[in-house]
């Protein structure tokens, strides 16, 4: 397999930015950062050493011109298999290395030359064309939440879930699982915002907070997913969004 | 929360006309101002709470997590390590859309689980969607007898609507 | 001829170095703020200056995590680093060189503490080194540079430490353990030595950044 060299410099160069300088060169690779990880809890290798997941990255950075497939696919399994970018080696790294930060633009590098993994490039594809990642309707999500409005209005009889309404407190957003596989969470967090008396609105055009172009490394896919929920969110003229649970 | 919080004025190149908020904030807050009622001592079931990075490490929500806990359980178990350096569910950064990664995920879910069966908690509080899949592959994997609830179905539960 | 070399590398060479390693630094960290304030361009100052303090004072103190979960890692950090700065600048021959040379002068610590530290030193080196190469899952991690700046920063000090005890030939000594030191000083911007800036600098970075969720990451 092939890859795009100028795509490839394009991408290093945008993601080379102070922190990523400053980190890939200060790392001692002295691996107390391995406390902080759960894969090296449970699996205590040296592939599990936060430090490694910079590794192939920094290779990248090293061999600049001189980039094998080989590396690249490195990079791909090591920084999409092997973390979760919980943060939490960070808290362990005496320099305070943003390790994450680190394989996501790693991540980032392997999106740009169309390597992502399969899975997260469908979802995310999903979530760009319909505006979220389980592309469910506008009108089934409308049709959900007044269906489980008027389950909770048995419950509430004063309970409301008011869609696009300007000017409102918050923007309340969900996961859309919610809506496709678990309308039951609607319901609860309906309740619970109308039981504390929030003042608050449904957007029909963006309800997805959740954002797979983040998981991905995907920067302009991820931009636009937020973008999403940016315009609604600024259109209503609310304070605040909540964000998925 | 992460993308919105904090990535996106960074990837848009300006700043937000709004603030993304975490629904623990708002619920603690509606609990802190009174408007939130929640019946004390609902739960009485031993329960634990799994601290997502989202919104605990990511949006430092340990304190008000905890304030929430504390007021509708009654036998309330913390995991060791727990708060903001409790172990990731084994879910997160997209881990459970790469099927070609899982077999690595559920080795790696190994520390959690023991913290879970350490506490002897039958159920445990998840405060996002990725850390319910996650700590539910936990505990099947590793066979640790625990049910996982989102925590808004275990508020929502606990919410006095008479009193309201 | 090696009193020539001894006497190029106390005095020209000093300012060649102390001048490259300075100015080398100062790059490192003015390119730093470039970047940033181009990644952040358009965007509001939301740097919290509180938080990226307590970030750098709980490292500079073993008051983190880290320190619990490492503790000889983090007991031999402090071995190497504390001597490496006290007897750098505190030793008597380093100051009485520095007023030769440049004019200044500040108090100095007792020689024999001078030697105590730099057997500290040495011993945390070598523990380090050894983590390094035994440690099963640090020895995947370890790059021949690891070693390498293990290395050059274990040979001022052994030299050092020779030539005060009067080990071998005093002059020879002397002029290896100078020219060594030069070695690091020159190297150090370019190398992961930077950290004697950047920790500063990431540190407070990181600090800032969980100090937005209040959260320390400590």
């Amino acid at each position: 397999m092939n890859f795009d060299a100028d795509i490839l410099d394009r991408t290093m160069k945008e993601k080379a930015g102070a922190r990523l300088e400053m980190w890939l060169s200060i790392c001692s690779r002295c691996g107390m950062c391995a406390e902080g990880c759960h894969y090296y809890a449970s699996d205590p290798r040296p592939e599990h050493v936060p430090s490694y997941r910079i590794k192939p990255l920094l290779d990248l950075y090293r061999r600049r011109g001189k980039v094998t497939m080989e590396m690249l696919e490195t990079l791909r399994d090591v920084c999409y298999g092997t973390c979760t970018m919980c943060q939490r080696c960070t808290m362990y790294c005496p320099h305070g290395i943003g390790i994450a930060a680190l394989v996501h633009a790693a991540r980032g590098v392997a999106a740009a030359m169309g390597m992502t993994p399969s899975g997260l490039a469908s979802g995310l594809q999903n979530a760009l064309e319909f505006g979220n990642n389980l592309a469910v309707t506008e009108e089934n999500f409308v049709d959900t939440v007044e269906w489980q409005l008027e389950e909770l209005q048995q419950e509430m009889p004063d309970a409301e879930a008011p869609m696009d309404r300007e000017g409102a407190e918050y923007l309340l957003t969900f996961h859309p699982r919610d809506i496709k596989f678990y309308p039951q969470n609607l319901y609860n967090y309906l309740k619970l915002y109308n039981a504390a008396g929030v003042d608050f609105t449904l957007s029909t055009r963006a309800w997805d907070s959740t954002n797979l172009g983040l998981f991905a490394g995907d920067v302009p896919a991820a931009s636009r997913l937020a973008g999403n929920v940016i315009a609604a969110a600024e259109a209503l003229k609310v304070r605040a969004v909540i964000t998925a649970e | 929360m992460k993308a919105l919080g904090f990535e996106a004025p960074l990837w848009l190149k300006r700043t937000l006309g709004f603030e993304a908020t975490p629904p623990i904030k708002v619920w603690a807050d509606g609990l802190a101002t009174g408007r939130l009622k929640l019946k004390k001592g609902f739960h009485t079931v031993p329960v634990t709470f799994q601290d997502s990075c989202n919104f605990i490490r990511n949006a430092g929500m340990y304190r008000q997590s905890r304030q929430l806990m504390a007021a509708v359980a009654t036998d309330f178990r913390e995991m060791h390590p727990a708060g903001n350096a409790t172990y990731c569910c084994g879910n997160g950064g997209g881990q459970g859309l790469m099927p070609e990664y899982k077999k690595r995920k559920i080795a790696a879910m190994k520390a959690k689980a023991e913290c879970i069966r350490a506490t002897g908690a039958s159920l445990v509080v998840v405060a996002c969607h990725n850390c319910e899949d996650g700590i539910q592959e936990t505990c099947k994997a590793y066979e640790v007898d625990a049910k996982i609830e989102l925590f808004s179905a275990y508020l929502a539960e606990a919410i006095d609507l008479d009193e309201a | 001829m090696i009193r020539a070399v001894y006497d190029f590398a106390t005095g020209p060479m000093l300012w060649f170095s102390s001048a490259f390693f300075l100015c080398g630094l100062a790059y490192r960290l003015v390119r730093y703020r470039v970047l940033m304030s181009k990644a952040r361009q358009g965007l509001p100052a939301d740097f919290r200056p509180g938080w990226a303090l307590a970030s750098i004072v709980h490292f500079l103190l073993p008051l983190n995590r880290t320190a619990r979960s490492s503790p000889w890692s983090t007991l031999a950090g402090f071995g190497l680093h504390i001597p490496l700065l006290v007897v750098g600048l505190f030793f008597s021959a380093h100051v009485v060189m520095v007023e030769q040379r440049f004019g200044l002068s500040w108090p100095t610590i007792p020689d024999a503490w001078a030697d105590g530290l730099t057997v500290l030193a040495l011993a945390s080196l070598a523990f380090l080194a050894g983590k390094r190469l035994l440690h099963p899952s640090l020895k995947g991690l370890t790059e021949g540079k690891d070693l390498a700046v293990l290395g050059l920063v274990a040979l001022p000090l052994l030299t050092g430490f020779a030539a005060h005890q009067q080990w071998g030939e005093s002059l020879l000594m002397l002029t290896l353990h100078v020219l060594s030191a030069h070695a690091v000083l020159i190297v150090a911007p370019f190398t992961k030595l930077t950290h004697m800036a950047l920790f500063f600098v990431s540190r407070a970075a990181t600090g800032s950044d969980f100090g937005k969720r209040e959260v320390g990451p400590w």
